[in-house]
């Protein structure tokens, strides 16, 4: 079994023995690389006012990368495939769905137990520089919405949004240099198309997004050294440019904490429990709306390491 | 002076074996496992040579070779090609009995010497049969002017039952059985049937707790599954104008209580079946595309034994329960119920060319509601008939071993 952990990726220190010392059992996960799928329930309250319960089902892939450079820095990839939730039950309203999905994202941070700044001058100078730095990737990102964004005049309208981009450049200066922890300032570019009226209506108005570079982020990332648990904290603030000529401001924050409680043949199975606010902007048409969502949930993985 | 008494003993012997009935108990049988040797006597006569060392010296068990007729023996094992010989047999220390030739298990030698087959394996059998079935529906609905115990009902079946040693499990396979109601023709069938059961030491999965201390536990569940495929129901009780087929059913299992050969089970099952009927006869010759379908969960549980080691009795007990949903025709979305329940038992009365008959007497009831307007039936039959089987070779009684094959 120990020579079998070993030809698969994982270390010997990953297993203990039980109690008759004879057979071996997982002990240290790695939750950034694994398949997942799982049934979370969601509660919503928004502009209405009423507090609406919804089931969800999520899903992904994600794999974690640490390749070590000849000159000892420490890169931390982060790779998520078609990862995201989808709500069965249909909205009132609306005619798909509700999803968010992503088909691709990735999280690079680099760690150098001496990082510096090299200034080419004659001879260089090399000033201490106290931040691991990385870069944040999301590629089309497709949000159908759970619930519809009130127009002016009275309308409930379906909403959809396609998130073209996302890229950030992040900087963090916990440096623990231990995979699944930083503390991490980003300032992001994104380009999002919105459009209100998606498949509840026979008009659908769209709305253009551009961030340059103006969208930013602070997120915490914690994960116990077992990678039994983990916790995340981001919070978002993006003034950008939209399509009716003028600047709007989006906001979201959301904590995240999941716990792996059981494993089936080494699988993990997780409990998580997540909240978000959300803050969308008004538009010439629409109003302004904050929501707030809190989702608890179970999942069933299957390890990749 | 051993020696000559060896000889003398060894003069003794010969056709006179047989002279004496099989039901002596106190004349040893050559042992069927261990290997013979065949050497021949002074006056050429072959013989049937089994030796074993006990603490007062070597036993050799010496049967004759041959039928009193001087026709070779029937269901013997191969002789050994380097045995003892037969000078080997007046020699110091040799005890020499006088034994009959060894016969394969579940198989005794008549006075004649012919082996017949007295252990019978009803679970590996192609069987046909015929059975006096009286029934009682709630309201006699659909016999039309038959009587109840009027009615008689021909069956046939193939049961397998294969035990793997190696996997300490079995697999029962039941092929083309059904039934036919003469009076009516009610004909129920199904065209093949798989059962899985095992009886694993090694745990069959481990669960790990990470609440507290990491601690892991094994599960060892005797565990199974099993799927039907084409269950025919032609006049069935509740309305004798529809055609109902279930085409696929597949199942967990649970085996609560085993024998240590999984030859005798209690067994819960779970699944889920779909199926399609016709709501009259006619529209399946016509257009085999029409009918409804239906979907929905199953459940049984299911018993059976041998009394005794010896083959004969049989026991076998089943409840079942479906709920099927409608999926589409005049009652889309709407549930059904499906109850039955049998107890039977057979036994062996008497074999012709090793072949058994047996005497089946069962009683089922069956609680069903009609797939056309929904009103329920209850049926009660009783059968007593019999049942010819062919094959139904000896019971084997093969040792499992302590763990199986990872």
């Amino acid at each position: 079994m120990l020579a079998t952990a070993y030809a698969t990726g994982a270390r010997a220190d990953d297993y203990a023995l039980d109690e008759t010392g004879t057979h071996p059992f997982k002990v240290r996960f790695d939750p950034a690389s694994r398949v997942w799928i799982g049934s979370s329930v969601a509660l919503r309250a928004g502009p209405e006012r009423a507090v609406a319960s919804t089931s969800r089902l999520d899903f992904g892939l994600a794999y974690r990368g640490a390749p070590r450079t000849s000159t000892g820095a420490t890169w931390q990839l982060d790779h998520r495939f078609v990862s995201g939730f989808v709500q069965p039950a249909g909205v009132p309203g609306q005619k798909y769905v509700a999803l968010d999905v992503t088909p691709y994202s990735i999280d690079v941070l680099r760690h150098d137990d001496s990082p510096h700044v090299v200034l080419p001058l004659s001879p260089p100078v090399s000033i201490p520089f106290p931040f691991d730095v990385g870069f944040q990737a999301q590629l089309a990102r497709v949000v159908v919405g759970s619930s519809t964004v009130f127009a002016h005049d009275g309308r409930g309208l379906g909403f959809a949004r396609l998130g073209v981009v996302r890229a950030a450049i992040v900087l963090d200066p916990w440096r623990s240099g231990l995979p699944g922890r930083s503390f991490e300032l980003g300032f992001a570019l994104r380009y999002d198309v919105d459009a209100y009226g998606f498949g509840s209506g026979p008009v659908t108005t769209y709305v253009h997004r551009f961030a340059p570079l103006t969208a930013t982020s602070v997120r915490f990332r914690f994960q116990s050294l077992d990678g039994l648990t983990t916790l995340s904290v981001r919070a978002e603030a993006a003034p950008h440019w939209t399509s009716e000529r003028r600047w709007a401001l989006e906001g979201v924050a959301d904590a995240r904490v999941e716990r792996t409680v059981l494993a089936i043949e080494d699988q993990p199975i997780t409990v998580g429990v997540e909240t978000t606010y959300r803050y969308a902007p008004a538009t010439t048409f629409t109003f302004a709306e904050h929501e707030i969502r809190a989702v608890a949930g179970v999942s069933f993985a299957l390890d990749l390491r | 002076m051993r020696s000559a008494l060896g000889t003398t003993a060894l003069a003794s012997l010969g056709f006179a074996t047989f002279a004496t009935r099989v039901a002596r108990a106190d004349t040893p049988t050559l042992d069927w496992e261990k290997p013979i040797s065949c050497p021949f006597d002074d006056k050429g006569q072959s013989l049937r040579v089994q030796c074993e060392w006990t603490a007062a010296g070597r036993r050799c068990l010496v049967a004759p070779n041959a039928l009193p007729s001087g026709e070779p023996l029937e269901g013997v094992q191969p002789c050994a090609e380097r045995g003892i010989e037969y000078r080997e047999l007046a020699g110091p220390g040799v005890t020499v009995v006088r034994a009959l030739p060894e016969v394969q298990p579940g198989y005794v030698r008549a006075a004649t010497g012919r082996p017949y087959q007295v252990q019978f394996d009803l679970l590996n059998r192609f069987y046909f049969g015929l059975a006096w079935a009286p029934t009682f529906l709630r309201e006699h609905e659909g016999i039309d002017a038959v009587k109840p115990f009027s009615r008689a009902q021909a069956e046939m079946g193939m049961h397998v039952s294969l035990l793997s040693p190696s996997g300490r499990s079995r697999h029962d396979l039941r092929i083309l059985e059904g039934s036919v109601m003469l009076a009516d023709f009610e004909v129920q069938g199904t065209l093949f049937t798989y059962d899985y059961q095992h009886l694993h030491r090694r745990p069959s999965f481990w669960i790990t707790s990470f609440i507290g201390e990491p601690r892991v536990y094994p599960i060892s569940d005797p565990l199974g599954w099993g799927f039907r495929l084409l269950t025919l129901r032609d006049r069935p009780a509740s309305n004798r104008a529809v055609v109902d087929t279930e085409l696929g059913e597949l199942h967990a299992a649970w085996n609560p209580w085993q024998s240590p050969d999984l030859y005798s089970h209690l067994r819960v099952e779970g699944g889920v079946a779909l199926g399609k009927f016709w709501p009259r006869r006619a529209d399946v010759t016509k257009n085999l595309g029409g009918g409804a379908w239906y979907a929905g969960p199953t459940a049984a549980v299911r018993f059976r034994t041998s009394l005794g080691n010896g083959g004969l009795h049989y026991l076998f007990a089943d409840v079942e329960y479906a709920r099927p949903r409608h999926l589409d025709g005049p009652r889309a979305g709407s549930w059904f119920n499906r109850f039955g329940t049998t107890l039977a038992y057979e036994g062996v009365l008497l074999a012709i060319n090793d072949q058994p008959i047996s005497l089946r007497v069962g009683a089922s009831g069956v609680a069903r509601d009609d797939l056309i307007d929904g009103n329920s039936t209850l049926e009660l039959k009783l059968t007593t008939g019999l049942r010819f089987s062919l094959w139904a070779p000896p019971r084997t009684f093969e040792p499992m071993p302590q763990l199986e094959d990872p």
